[in-house]
């Protein structure tokens, strides 16, 4: 407790323990699902609503299963300004993005003959997707985010290929994705039981 | 004793390591609650609770009760006095801590050589 820079770990790590209980990958895995099967419906709105929707839940979700395990904590008011900042920032992008794939799916449906611009346009969903992850990775420190983005590439690469549409390589991933993150949640419920239950 | 003169000076409420650990945790967030403390020192309720009446106790921390969702939650957050000693008390380990270097660069008889690396590094 020497350096100034002990506490800078500390509050660190006090942060990055708010996406130990892996809510965030499994709303986010959610969203992404919910893109792929609107890609395939051909409801375009129904990504949109499902991370209105997450958006809305993770807070009660947290005050549900998080906060009686590892209690509640308010943090610093530089940090929370900061994450402000960075949320606004990461939704506008993934809005972006996700606005993207589907114009690109929209683009690419239909064609019968696989041009190598068909091929890249279904790849390009995953890739697109690998990047809010790698953000979220460069923003929280944590780095399961960075195997998020490493699935959302993997798919991308299988629709490049041909294997995967990019409709069914987006919800491949989003599938991997909430896989991962209803892992991380029932770990978390393993490690941190209820205190006194 | 006047070689050790410090230990005197140091704030010994701040000073025991589980203490040190909840002041330590409430320097960096803005309130925390009992689960929290509880789940972040590793400590158990009983003993948490007496470490943290004693700090409440000494003004360093101030508690507040709330009922959330009809279950009743104790938040805890660090005065500013208990900042302004968690402050001291760093700024004193620091010195006492920078002046410890052994006069034989860190190589006690009885104790384990340092590298090279380590003494060029010095």
């Amino acid at each position: 407790m020497s350096h100034p820079e002990d506490l800078r770990v500390l509050e660190r790590s006090v942060y990055r323990a708010h996406f130990d209980d892996g809510l965030v990958d499994l709303l986010f895995g959610v969203v992404v699902l919910a893109w792929g099967a609107g890609l395939i419906l051909g409801i375009a709105y129904l990504g949109a609503l499902a991370a209105g929707v997450s958006v809305t839940l993770w807070p009660v979700l947290r005050q549900r299963i998080s906060h009686p395990r590892t209690g509640h904590v308010e943090l610093s008011r530089s940090r929370r300004s900061r994450e402000g900042r960075k949320a606004l920032a990461s939704v506008a992008a993934g809005v972006a993005l996700l606005a993207l794939v589907a114009i690109v799916a929209s683009g690419v449906g239909g064609s019968f003959t696989r041009t190598p611009l068909d091929s890249v346009g279904a790849g390009l969903g995953g890739f697109l997707l690998a990047l809010p992850a790698l953000l979220v990775m460069a923003a929280t420190g944590v780095g399961r985010f960075g195997v998020h983005a490493a699935v959302f590439v993997v798919c991308g690469l299988l629709g490049m290929l041909g294997v995967l549409s990019l409709e069914v390589s987006v919800l491949a991933g989003g599938m991997a994705v909430l896989a991962l993150g209803a892992v991380q949640l029932l770990r978390f419920i393993r490690t941190h039981p209820l205190p006194g239950g | 004793m006047r070689d050790f003169q410090w230990h005197g000076d140091l704030d010994r409420l701040i000073h025991e390591p589980a203490r040190l650990a909840i002041v330590s945790l409430l320097a960096v967030v803005e309130t925390a609650d009992f689960v929290f403390l509880l789940d972040r020192t590793g400590l158990t309720g009983g003993n948490l609770g007496s470490h943290l009446a004693r700090l409440e106790g000494a003004g360093y921390v101030e508690v507040e009760k709330r009922i959330v969702q009809r279950r009743p939650q104790t938040i805890y957050r660090l005065t500013e006095e208990g900042w302004y000693a968690f402050d001291r008390y760093r700024r004193h380990m620091g010195a006492v801590l920078a002046d410890s270097h052994h006069p034989d660069g860190g190589n006690h008889p009885s104790g384990p050589r340092r590298d090279k690396t380590f003494r060029s590094e010095e």
